[in-house]
């Protein structure tokens, strides 16, 4: 009905509709208010400021920029009587605009008399998450091959390993569009750090490669966008926090002015023993009126009490317009396409894979619930799966004999529990089969992961290790897995679980449907009977 | 002091700027602050343009999505006064006063859509623009500005439904 009122349907299909319009009262006013709406859009689109309203507008920017020293900030005083009029006709306007005084007077007194909050270092990631754009720009060493930061070139202090890295993120669509830099080349002596770009504008994915002049598209599923969007502060809060558990260990060691406002400092250190024992630092300034953080600076050390800087974000900006075609994935002049928007790359729906032997382990998605315990989407295969297309067929056999709430698959590998990073130290949480699901050659189990007891608190941000250990009879082997850098998805309501969890294991299902004996009441039904039996 | 360049940005789209913001605000007195925030926002990185910056999209853009900030802030104060949703209905007010009283409840709506679907409808039927030209100023394909266009247009008709003759 509404492509027909906005008239984009074909002839035939227009022809129907009338038809049907015709017999059906419903549709009928169903179709009369949605013209009546079109119409009264079309009404307000032909309203139209007069010249000397305009003329009024101009000048007052130009009175406003010439009186910006002293803080004056005129305003037109012309106003355009035929809509001011229109307005101010109805009675609802003559009430709105007492009230909106009323309530101005009242919020003056109580912001007077109220301390504002200062805002802290834990208040960031919740003020990213409430910002609707956000705009990064720094550099960072870029990556040396083989290793992160390697300390020959940054103690060095070669700063031509130095490179753009930057963020403009939409928060409420998602659209993303980053810079960063590759591996660092050394050609005759001489350090190249190229940088990479990618767009991703709510659909597809345009990874360009500068160097090379070289462009390739992706393509992510409804649910991946879906996906996207929910997490898109993370890519952000781990620029600026570099790790999402080491929150709790930020100190405020001092206070700065940037631009005239008060920011104060928050650091963190971390040892990285990856990084040959070498420490990092992490600082934050974060404003205490706004709880935005405004810079950061990521340091590190190899000892000797000397840091070197590898990473600095200078220029930082929230809820600023964006630049016109900042997320068009179209590819620029001069360019070579690996393939087009027509043919993309689609990439399944995985978070992390590892191989123990010639057996791959991946976790697909992470949901935390409610009451603290956690759904995870696992498969094991042997090599790997993309390469790997004949089914493990000695799987069909172990998944038909699954209970709900009974034993895990008992696959070379299993994820046989979580444990949670950062919180909560040492709890296991026990899992248990909930369902699978198949998509192709591969069974998808969805575990349910109960902590045995109640956690001590719960950030909403955990992030877990991923428990494991091989069944076969070769290989004695148990260790953990992180789930990686995008983290779970906490899962607050019914319609978060219908959006997310079922949408996962829809996404990896042959038919596009999840298991229909899943529902959110049943998991937490569950989820409170294997607590219990755990006490 | 502003530069003769930005004066003549401004002088060639402050109309524009301020058509789109009383359509979408129906209110003078805001249009004239979305004009200013508009502007002034671009004096501050103007510095940064380099000459290639498309005037056309970015004013679009930054017009609608300002104007709908400041519908949702309005409508953010009118939630704290609590202000009788049904007030009008009481004073059964006549032809021409209940289109602006409509107008006012579609400002209203617009401020409770999501961003994207707000801009494409205020765009497409406000505006005028097509889907190709929409797609082009917001980054996105045809088919994901219906698919905002047509979800915008339902959400309004059932968010209007009482102010909507049947």
């Amino acid at each position: 009905m509404v492509d027909f009122a906005l008239g984009e349907l074909s002839q035939r299909q227009e022809a129907e509709v009338h038809a049907h319009v015709s017999d059906c009262r419903e549709c009928t006013n169903e179709l009369r208010r949605l013209e009546a709406l079109l119409e009264c859009t079309k009404r307000l689109g032909e309203l139209s400021v007069d010249n000397q309203m305009c003329e009024a507008a101009k000048q007052a920017i130009f009175a406003t920029l010439e009186n910006r020293e002293t803080g004056v900030r005129p305003r037109a005083d012309v106003r355009s009587e035929s809509a001011w009029r229109m307005i101010m006709k109805s009675p609802i306007s003559k009430l709105a605009a007492t009230l909106t005084i009323v309530i101005a007077a009242v919020l003056a007194i109580y912001l007077l008399s109220t301390p504002s909050p200062a805002y802290g270092i834990m208040d960031v990631p919740e003020m990213l998450r409430k910002a609707q754009t956000i705009h990064v720009k720094g550099w960072q060493c870029a990556n040396v091959q083989g290793g992160l930061y390697d300390p020959n070139v940054v103690r060095a202090g070669q700063t031509e390993t130095r490179a753009l890295l930057e963020y403009w993120m939409d928060m409420e669509t998602g659209c993303m569009k980053s810079t960063q830099p590759g591996n660092v080349q050394v050609k005759e002596g001489r350090v190249t750090a190229p940088v990479y770009t990618t767009v991703y504008d709510g659909e597809f994915i345009m990874a360009i490669n500068d160097e090379r002049k070289e462009i390739g598209f992706s393509r992510l599923t409804p649910y991946q966008q879906l996906l996207s969007k929910r997490k898109s502060s993370l890519a952000i809060l781990q620029s600026m926090l570099l790790s999402l558990e080491l929150l709790d260990s930020f100190k405020k060691i001092n206070q700065e002015r940037i631009h005239g406002e008060v920011f104060d400092i928050w650091q963190a250190e971390l040892s990285a023993p990856s990084w040959g024992g070498s420490q990092l630092r992490i600082k934050n300034w974060v404003s205490p009126r706004t709880g935005y953080v405004g810079r950061v600076e990521i340091w590190r050390t190899e000892g000797a009490g000397i840091w070197y800087q590898l990473a600095e974000l200078a220029e930082i900006e929230y809820n600023m317009p964006l630049p016109g075609g900042t997320f068009i994935t179209e590819a620029p002049l001069g360019y070579t396409t690996a393939n087009t928007k027509e043919n993309p790359y689609v990439s399944g729906l995985f978070q992390n894979r590892n191989r123990v032997g010639d057996q791959t382990i991946t976790s697909y998605a992470c949901f935390t619930l409610n009451d603290g315990s956690v759904i995870l989407g696992w498969s094991c295969t042997t090599g790997w799966p993309e390469n790997d297309w004949s089914l493990d067929r000695y799987q069909e056999a172990i998944f038909k004999s699954l209970v709900v709430g009974g034993e895990l698959p008992k696959l070379p590998i299993e994820f046989y529990g979580v444990s949670p990073i950062g919180e909560d130290p040492g709890i296991e949480y026990h899992g248990t089969h909930l369902s699978y699901t198949r998509k192709g050659s591969i069974l998808h189990e969805w575990g349910l992961y109960v902590p045995g007891r109640k956690l001590d608190k719960y950030h909403g941000r955990l992030n877990y290790n991923l428990l494991y250990r091989c069944n076969s009879r070769d290989v004695n082997q148990k260790g953990a897995f992180t789930l990686g850098e995008t983290g779970d998805i906490q899962i607050k309501t019914e319609g978060d679980f219908d959006l997310y969890v079922l949408g996962a294991m829809a996404e990896l299902s042959d038919e596009g449907k999840p298991p229909t004996d899943v529902t959110y009441a049943s998991v937490l039904r569950l989820a409170e009977q294997i607590r219990s039996q755990l006490k | 002091m502003p530069n003769d360049e930005f004066r003549i940005l401004v002088d060639q789209y402050s109309a524009r700027v301020l058509n789109i913001a009383v359509r979408i605000l129906g209110d003078a007195d805001k249009a004239q602050d979305v004009h200013q925030e508009v502007f002034l926002a671009i004096w501050k990185r103007w510095h940064k343009y380099d000459g290639r910056t498309n005037w056309d999209a970015y004013l679009y853009r930054a017009t609608v999505r300002k104007a709908i900030e400041l519908a949702r802030r309005s409508r953010n104060e009118q939630s704290l006064g609590q202000q009788p949703e049904n007030a009008t209905n009481a004073d059964a007010p006549d032809g021409p006063l209940r289109t602006s009283e409509l107008q006012q409840k579609l400002a209203r709506c617009l401020a409770k859509l999501p961003k994207r679907q707000a801009e494409v409808f205020v765009l497409s039927r406000m505006e005028g623009l097509k889907a190709e030209k929409i797609a082009e100023l917001l980054g996105c394909s045809q088919r994901t500005t219906r698919v905002h266009l047509h979800r915008a247009v339902k959400r309004l008709a059932r968010e209007l439904h009482e102010y909507l003759a049947d």
